[in-house]
């Protein structure tokens, strides 16, 4: 197989790769973004009750944040082994991206509630409103163009983090490189052309989260 | 009886005292202005009695009923009877003028919605303001923005209605159109405990002005009595600063 | 920090009901899950068609006939056999997996399936005959992490640095490169490889230094299925089938062939699940803190490094000629939009093709310095950016000079903006020196995988290491927001 770079196999054998880095990237970073917006919500809560839980979701944040994303793949891939060996290594690779997505976007999402002027949430509680209705008719509303460019931009950051996932044996785009290179690609073919993959799809997702941040400052509202 | 009665009121900011043993009453129908230097507590006192800054001792009572301020039911209560507006209108920005004036009555009151516009829809006609209805607040003037934020506490149909210097973030040419919208509120007999630094306009509305200092109340009685006869030395070389001013 | 023990504690008592599935079970179900390496040819790789084939493969379809079920091969890294297997994930691992007494306290072994001849690949620069000759200070010999020729030599060939990779054909291109000398493994699974490299003159020594044995690993206490897989094993290597197909992927005949005598085996142990032991890791813990200072070189170098960098393109963005401005520009958007993972593949293996030949602690601090003057130029540029045109006005009236309005001005409003970020930054580079184990550094996840592919404590040793990067960042994150308010009067957030 090695000679063509551009021959239709290796072309589809790369398209495959980059599905997975992008899969990985996107599920992780969407289902982190739920978990995190869940836990940014719960250390902004009051209740005595609820102290243990705020006290535990610090600590994740701060825990996951401070353990590098090899490290947690690793942590991932082993552990998950115990009760889900039928899980793919794509899967065991999308948890991990997840469980560290989540930390940094909790943190993300966090700042995103705190830009919410004050005043507006004592406005809502003078005229009555639940915890809950201040939260979603309020604080959400507006915390969302501040949380989003942020998120966005931290997504497409990740893009290039889960070239991490090639040390699980992941056939994502890094590790798409190194099959070719051992197939008999020169490297500066095969991680070259990786690299060039890499920087067609983060470029304009870059660019595209910054157009948004660009358009959700023009207006405050919606 | 007294529609409101405020009995020795502290509070303060992290041990500091702010408001320090204050007494004031206000009958139904009054508009109670309360006047006094910059820091001598009147926003503090605002925000006591609406519940957002708890007090450290004395007793605020509405219609002689105590109000329960470390009680969640009984902030509710307090807060179906009493509304503020605050000098920086705070405008829930998400939200249209008609989505400002819905989301609480709707939401806390159980209003229907199709009501809940209705009378948001009247409230906004009586300040002038009918055709915003879809506007987003940083869309409107700053006295527009203002007099919104009246009918959004007048949306809850409180019985007091607490106005914090609702004028001072205005453009001079603005000042006019909300005092205009005060004026003939207090006409509608609810009762009103305002702050304001416009001297003739507190003079020529209220049916009490209350001098602080210190969180205290100095002095307190009829307009005319505060303006041209004060008798506490604190009272008077306010009002000479003010004239002099 | 002992929630993350708690949290995997907890992982693992789910973990009850996933075991090894038993010979019923397999039955049952009709596929037989072979676990076998994806890159190790020839005795697993992927063929043209993306189908997995080899020498193990041609095996488990032989085995998996006479067992009279269907066989599924899945893709497994040599770190990942032993934990596969315990988990339940695979029935069988194949991939050259040597009988080690660490690994029968973990899983049980099939009789052999071949033996594993560890011979010495050189090439016509390292002038030796014997592999003797071989313990010189000045050889660099490579390994593959997490086979048992690690070991060994440390005993037999205590004197040559050694450098680890984590592939099979790493090794051979290593010693193409010219970052080692010498190669000592199983010559017949290596050789294969130096076809990529046709300009090196290739040479094998000609006696092996030690002959181990390789099976076929499954979970503990799985006694029918062993005794089933003994029995077809047996069978294939009397009736010559094993022979055949060693030489269909090898060409010629196993080096050392199994004996008869070891197809008559005594029974294992039958003790089943996982137990946490912490007493390897903490047996290394030293081992450990000495590759957590070499991270912190690493991240120390990338910072400073990267912070001249960076201020030289955040001036040139900002003051420079067009040119500059646009070399600076592409300089920033080329590596902030590719991962720095792959910039150091190519700084590492591409760059000896021009001649250029790093060794690869300074391939991964060169790749993260190129990182961090990338983003270090942006959090410069937003603070140079910061400092308002206001208060230069003001200095300019109060008759300030340049150079006082540089350092009281300026200066001080541009480290309160970015001092926060740059700090944070270099958290970011300590968590991303890791990378540098990839590339054989033994750094402190390098050292951990060295340990753990040792050990097999994988989960353990990972832990702990985790627990050594959250304590440095958090001595670091405080160090350096004391720094920040005693020198510059930063505040905290
Ligand atoms: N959130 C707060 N935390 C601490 N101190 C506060 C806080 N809010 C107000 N204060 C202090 O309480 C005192 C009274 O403030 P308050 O706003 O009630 O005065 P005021 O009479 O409304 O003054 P002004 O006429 O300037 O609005 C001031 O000294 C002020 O600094
Ligand atoms: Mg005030």
């Amino acid at each position: 197989m090695s000679g063509d770079l551009f021959s239709p196999e290796t072309l589809a054998f790369l398209a495959a790769a980059l599905g997975r880095t992008l899969w990985m990237t996107f599920i992780g970073c969407t289902i982190g973004f739920v978990i995190g917006m869940v836990l940014a919500i719960l250390r902004r809560t009051r209740a005595p009750l609820l102290a243990p839980l705020r006290w535990a979701a610090a600590l994740y944040v701060e825990t996951f944040r401070r353990i590098p994303f090899l490290v947690i793949l690793i942590l991932v891939l082993f552990s998950v082994q115990a009760f889900a060996p039928d899980l793919s290594l794509l899967g065991i690779a999308t948890i991990a991206v997840t469980l560290a997505a989540t930390a940094y976007l909790t943190e993300i999402v966090g700042a995103g509630l705190d830009a919410v002027p004050r005043p507006q949430i004592e406005s809502a509680e003078v005229l009555g409103l639940s915890w809950f209705d201040t939260l979603r008719h309020v604080v959400l509303p507006q915390a969302w163009s501040v949380i989003l460019p942020p998120a966005a931009a931290f997504m497409v950051m990740f893009v290039k983090d889960t070239a991490l996932a090639s040390h699980l044996g992941v056939v994502e785009l890094a590790f798409a490189g190194k099959i070719l290179v051992n197939k008999g690609f020169s490297p500066l073919a095969g991680f070259g052309a990786v690299l060039v993959l890499y920087a067609l799809i983060s470029w304009p997702l870059g660019r595209i989260a910054s157009s948004l941040e660009s358009r959700l400052a023009a207006s405050r509202h919606r | 009886m007294p529609l409101l009665d405020i009995a020795d009121l502290s509070a303060g900011y992290g041990g500091k005292t702010i408001l320090d043993g204050l007494s004031l009453t206000a009958e139904r129908g009054d508009v109670v202005s309360l006047i006094g230097p910059s820091g001598s507590g009147k926003s503090t006192l605002l925000r006591v009695l609406i519940g957002l800054t708890p007090p450290t001792a004395g007793t605020v009572r509405i219609g002689g009923e105590a109000v329960d301020y470390a009680d969640k039911a009984g902030l509710k209560a307090l807060r179906r009877r009493m509304s503020i507006v605050f000098q920086q209108f705070n405008l829930f920005q998400n939200l249209t003028v008609l989505g400002n004036l819905t989301l609480a009555p709707v939401r806390t009151l159980g209003v229907a919605p199709a009501e809940a516009e209705a009378r948001a829809r009247d409230l906004l006609a009586n300040v002038g303001l009918a055709d915003k209805a879809g506007s987003y607040p940083d869309q409107l003037s700053g006295g527009q923005q203002q007099r919104v934020a009246i009918a959004r506490a007048l949306a809850m149909q409180p019985e007091i209605l607490l106005l914090d210097e609702v004028t001072s973030a205005l453009d001079p040419e603005r000042v006019g159109e909300v005092l205009e919208t005060i004026r003939s509120l207090a006409s509608t007999g609810i009762t009103m405990l305002l702050v304001s630094h416009e001297m003739a306009f507190v003079r020529e509305i209220s049916t009490k002005v209350v001098m602080m200092d210190e969180g205290r109340v100095v002095e307190q009685g009829s307009p005319a009595a505060i303006f041209e006869t004060p008798t506490q030395p604190r009272t008077k070389s306010f009002m000479q600063a003010i004239i002099r001013h | 920090m002992m929630l993350l023990r708690l949290l995997l504690a907890v992982l693992l008592l789910w973990a009850a009901p996933a075991v090894a599935r038993d010979l019923d079970a397999i039955r049952q179900s009709g596929v037989l899950r072979v676990g076998v390496n994806p890159n190790f040819p020839p005795m697993s790789s992927y063929g043209d068609g993306g189908t997995l084939q080899g020498f193990d493969v041609n095996v488990a379809r032989e085995l998996g006939r006479r067992l009279g079920v269907r066989v599924e091969l899945v893709p497994t890294e040599a770190a990942s056999r032993v934990p596969f297997l315990v988990s339940g994930r695979i029935d069988l691992s194949l991939g050259a997996l040597t009988i080690t007494p660490e690994r029968r306290a973990l899983i049980d072994f099939s009789v052999p399936l071949h033996s594993e001849a560890m011979g010495v690949i050189t090439t016509s620069r390292l002038p030796v005959r014997d592999w003797r000759e071989l313990n010189r200070a000045d050889i660099t010999l490579v390994n593959m992490r997490g086979n048992q020729s690690v070991s060994v030599l440390a005993e037999k060939l205590p004197r040559p640095q050694r450098l680890l990779v984590d592939g099979n054909a790493d090794t051979i291109r290593a010693i193409a490169q010219g970052r080692a000398d010498a190669l000592v493994e199983n010559v017949d699974f290596f050789i294969g490889f130096t076809k990529n490299y046709p300009d090196v003159r290739w040479r094998v020594l000609p006696e092996p230094i030690f002959t181990a044995w390789c099976g076929i690993g499954l979970a503990k206490g799985n006694e029918p299925l062993r005794v089933a897989v003994d029995a077809a094993l047996s069978a294939m290597h009397r009736d010559g089938s094993v022979d055949r197909l060693w030489r269909d992927a090898y060409g010629a005949a196993m080096t050392v062939p199994v004996s008869e005598d070891q197809l008559k085996r005594t029974a294992a142990s039958t003790q089943t699940g996982y137990r946490f032991d912490w007493q390897p890791v903490i047996t290394a813990l030293p081992y450990l803190a000495g590759g957590a200072v070499i991270s912190l070189q690493i991240a120390l170098i990338a910072f400073w490094a990267g912070a001249v960098i960076g201020l030289a393109a955040a001036l040139a963005r900002l003051n420079g000629s067009p040119i500059a401005r646009r070399v600076a520009g592409a300089y920033v958007s080329a590596v902030t939009n590719t991962p720095a993972l792959v910039q150091i593949f190519l700084l590492y293996y591409a760059l000896p093709e021009i001649g250029v030949m790093l060794p690869a602690f300074v391939a991964v601090t060169l790749g993260l310095t190129l990182n961090a003057g990338a983003y270090l130029s942006d959090i410069l540029r937003g603070g140079i950016n910061s400092v308002r045109q206001s208060e230069l006005d003001a200095a300019e009236v109060l008759g300030l000079s340049r150079l006082d309005k540089l350092r009281h001005v300026m200066l001080p409003h541009i480290v309160r903006t970015v001092y926060r970020p740059l700090a944070n930054f270099f958290i970011v580079l300590v968590l991303g020196s890791s990378m540098a184990a990839l590339f054989g550094v033994e750094e402190l996840t390098g050292r951990a995988i060295n340990i753990s592919t040792a050990n097999l404590r994988t989960i353990e040793t990972f832990a702990v290491t985790g627990l050594i990067y959250i304590g440095l960042t958090l001595i670091a994150s405080a160090l350096l927001a004391l720094a920040g308010r005693t020198m510059f009067g930063v505040r905290r957030a």
